[in-house]
């Protein structure tokens, strides 16, 4: 192993850094030898390892609902950034519809119900007056079929009792 | 200890992590605080930052409990910064655990003095060598021997 790096583990800084007590420089001294010198990387990830080991031992284990806490307060914050409102940006001007055109604007709603034009309700009213007209005449005709249907009976009863 | 997969959905991942680490972070969050319902508000801030932290917790070759630690380390500035160190009668091991501590007992009082001022008490090598009077390149060796003195009981 090459001697200086050898010195540079030997030096702390390693350990300062896997402590958090080492200065901003020697933080990004530390990571740039880790990225350039395997050795260093090997003796951090074991300091790293060591920390880790301390910490095990000494766990205790969280208070049982401490989880649900947690779970509850990220899923307030994940529901509280979906729903900032974005930026308002100026919209891009319209082109304006030709004159001869009909000026609708084109919306979008959320409710369930559709909105029409209001032509349509003379449309709906002449379907409406056909429909009671159609009705009536089809129980005019019922009726008058019926009554004729009687009468051939009572012809042919009639007949039958002069032959 | 295995490390939680980068593959994981936020969710998922999340709670491996709490499973693996929460218990790991109680306890070091504890020794510092020395208040149980204290270091549970201290824990939750932790994880509350979380997913925040989450892609870069989960990137291939990082100690997730390294990362977890800094994480920690930022949220208790506050009370790195009014902690008052307790001189003992020695006049040098300046940390009295919460809990029996077979790593402390390994070191000897200049090691553990260092170590927990650095660890449980946060403060910056320059800082601990100016309160000892000594210079920075021997607290970072003394600090390299508490280490060693980790790693014979690990």
């Amino acid at each position: 192993m090459n001697t200086e790096i050898q010195k540079y583990i030997d030096s702390g800084l390693l350990e300062a850094y896997v402590t958090g007590s080492a200065t901003p420089e020697e933080e990004r001294e530390v990571l740039f030898y880790k990225q350039r010198y395997p050795e260093v990387k090997d003796a951090l990830n074991q300091l790293e390892l060591d920390m880790e080991a301390m910490a095990f031992a000494m766990a205790i284990p969280p208070p049982p609902t401490a989880w649900d806490r947690i779970e509850t307060e990220i899923d307030d914050i994940i529901l509280r950034e979906r729903s900032e409102p974005t930026k308002f940006t100026e919209p891009e001007p319209k082109v304006a519809p030709e004159p001869d055109m009909p000026r609708y604007i084109d919306v979008q709603v959320q409710d369930s119900h559709m909105k029409i034009h209001k032509a349509w309700r003379w449309v709906f009213a002449a379907v409406f007056v056909l429909g009671k007209i159609f009705l009536g005449c089809a129980i005019y005709f019922y009726l008058e079929n019926r009554q004729a249907k009687q009468t051939i009976m009572e012809l042919k009863t009639e007949i039958k009792a002069l032959k | 200890m295995s490390q939680p997969s980068a593959s994981l959905s936020g969710p998922t991942a999340m709670h491996t992590i709490y499973d693996q680490y929460a218990g790991m972070l109680y306890g070091y969050i504890f020794e510092v605080v020395k208040d149980k319902q204290l270091a549970e508000r201290y824990l939750m801030m932790v994880f509350n930052d979380l997913p925040h932290q989450l892609h870069d917790l989960l990137q291939p070759g990082v100690n997730v409990y390294h990362k977890l630690q800094q994480l920690t380390r930022k949220h208790l500035k506050d009370i790195f910064g009014s902690q008052q160190t307790i001189i003992d009668g020695t006049g040098v091991n300046g940390h009295i655990p919460a809990r029996p501590n077979k790593f402390l007992d390994k070191m000897s009082a200049e090691q553990k003095h260092v170590f927990c001022n650095i660890h449980y008490y946060g403060k910056s090598v320059s800082t601990v060598a100016a309160e000892m009077n000594s210079a920075e390149e021997e607290v970072r060796k003394v600090l390299q021997q508490a280490f060693a003195a980790i790693r014979r009981v690990a």
